[in-house]
């Protein structure tokens, strides 16, 4: 047990995309407030 | 009362509301754009909900929950398909498709590659692909709500159908987004009445991981309980394309107010479905793995034995009526895109405009409005007989959608350089190919069971894309200046 998840495996199936959409989610504030177009 | 008079009460209000949802929208619909794009009004919520309502369904819960019971957790986690598919979506085309100011797909690959035959060639496929869809929606709506609320097969079938076509055909996609933001409002709360008892009998996300591995060992890994390595590589491959040629998302980008809510309703929305899908999937796949394996007759009955088995019937009724509802979310849709397909794309672009025949908005109204009916009648028709071979049909339709579409958004939004006949030839030759591979699997034949139909399919379209092109001009200015810009 891994902090909470069984496996490295399963933590890479969540942690990667997670990591993907908190940087699209980034670029999005930035769109939103103008700072990239 | 009974639970089935509970469920029979509620079910009976949802449809009330949804007609007065359609009535109220139809008196926005003035011009073709009011009603094919919602006169392109969507803020940011609205946007993200109908985004969410595209992607998660009824259907889809009970499906997914039985899926992940199954096979473990990898089998509704191809998070990284999502995240890769709304990424394409995102950086590559929301602006653009927003900022050409079409309609529909077909809008794009006509306009794009400068070619009536490509959008009518588009118009067919998504017309065909949507209809056949339908089908196999219109009857799996109907078996939920036989199964959920015990209504007899044709009634269900007579009454969702009549219902839809009704406040589609009158409200155009206004309707189509609020019912949707309304059916997936329901399905929540179906599915958040059962965390406290889910969460007494089995325990928190730790807990429940611990014990769905005992219990079915690997189903915490990536290749779930009975995968190989490869097959999970294909099944994340086909899940990228099929959600970045989504073609109930992508065309949402056209109803967006601007070009920057479009894009940024993307990443939300698919944020926002991934937690939810790791409670409403994940979560009860393991729980009914746990709990209530042992006493399904097929692992389509998970959902409903989990909730009839912790909830009093008062509750259960709620919880069954409102995935019930859900199940109608994607339905509307598909009929809104086979109906667009046909009145804007086929009549209008491909018939109309080019023999120089003027019409009035209200007369291209009623065309959309009549194309809807006729869709939903064709629908409706072939949804009788229990034809199993739409079902199979029906499992490949995202590898014939992503082989059409794939190759001309992708190279079409991020190269001057592809010409006309290489988008179309890759349309058409990835789309036929995917056919032949589809009517292998169907007859049993063995070199198609080797890998799927999309997989091959989408080869075939990458390779013509890219060797017709290197022998063909690039399109003429005029036609991608809308995508790139003047050219400098």
């Amino acid at each position: 047990m891994i902090f909470g998840l069984p496996t490295l495996s399963f933590w890479l199936l969540l942690g990667i995309p997670a990591i993907i959409l908190l940087f699209m989610l980034y670029d999005c504030w930035r769109i939103l407030t103008k700072r990239k177009d | 009362m009974t639970a089935n008079s509970i469920g029979a009460v509620v079910f009976g209000l949802y449809l009330v509301a949804i007609i007065a949802l359609g009535l109220i929208a139809a008196r926005y619909q003035k011009t073709e754009a009011d009603f094919w794009v919602a006169g392109r009004r969507f803020g940011l919520g609205v946007l993200v909900m109908a985004n969410m309502a595209a992607v998660m369904h009824g259907g889809a819960i009970l499906s997914g929950i039985a899926y992940t019971g199954t096979f473990g957790g990898v089998a509704i986690l191809p998070y990284i398909s999502f995240v890769g598919g709304a990424a394409i979506i995102f950086y590559l085309f929301a602006k653009k498709l927003r900022q050409s100011g079409g309609f529909t797909i077909p809008d794009y690959m006509g306009d794009r590659f400068g070619s009536r035959g490509l959008r009518a060639w588009s118009a067919i496929v998504v017309a065909v692909s949507s209809i056949v869809y339908l089908i196999a929606q219109l009857r799996g709506m109907a078996f939920i709500l036989e199964r959920l609320l015990e209504f007899e097969f044709m009634t269900a079938l007579i009454l969702g159908t009549v219902i839809f076509v009704a406040y589609v055909a009158m409200g155009g996609l206004l309707a189509v987004v609020w019912t949707n933001i309304a059916q997936f409002i329901f399905m929540w709360v179906g599915l958040l009445i059962l965390v406290p008892y889910v969460y007494d009998a089995v325990g928190g996300w730790s807990s429940v991981l611990q014990q769905v591995e005992t219990i079915a060992p690997g189903w915490t890994s990536p290749t779930g309980t009975q995968w190989s390595g490869w097959y999970m590589v294909s099944w994340y491959l086909i899940w990228l394309v099929a959600y970045s040629t989504r073609l109930e998302l992508v065309t949402k980008m056209y109803a967006a107010r601007n070009d920057r809510i479009a894009r940024a309703s993307v990443p939300i929305a698919i944020g926002l479905v991934m937690i939810f899908l790791l409670y409403g999937n994940f979560y009860l796949g393991a729980a009914a793995r746990i709990m209530v394996w042992d006493q399904l007759a097929s692992a389509d009955q998970a959902y409903p034995v989990l909730v009839t088995q912790l909830l009093s019937p008062t509750l259960a009724a709620i919880a069954l009526t409102g995935i019930a509802s859900a199940a109608m979310s994607t339905t509307d849709s598909l009929l809104l895109m086979s109906g667009s397909a046909i009145a804007h794309d086929l009549v209008r672009r491909c018939h109309d405009e080019p023999k120089g025949i003027e019409r009035e908005e209200k007369v291209y109204l009623k065309i959309s409005r009549l194309a809807i009916v006729a869709v939903g009648a064709i629908a409706f028709v072939c949804a009788i007989p229990d034809l199993a071979l739409i079902l199979r049909i029906v499992s490949f339709a995202i590898a014939i959608v992503g082989s059409a579409f794939f190759f001309p958004l992708l190279v079409g939004m991020t190269s001057r350089r592809v010409s006309r006949e290489a988008a179309l030839v890759s349309s058409i030759g990835g789309t036929l190919v995917t056919c032949v591979w589809i009517f292998g699997a169907l007859t049993n034949a063995s070199w198609a069971s080797i890998v799927h139909p999309g997989i091959v399919g989408l080869a075939a379209a990458g390779l013509l894309m890219l060797v017709v092109t290197l022998f063909t001009l690039p399109v003429e200015n005029e036609a991608i200046n809308k995508y790139f810009g003047e050219a400098s």
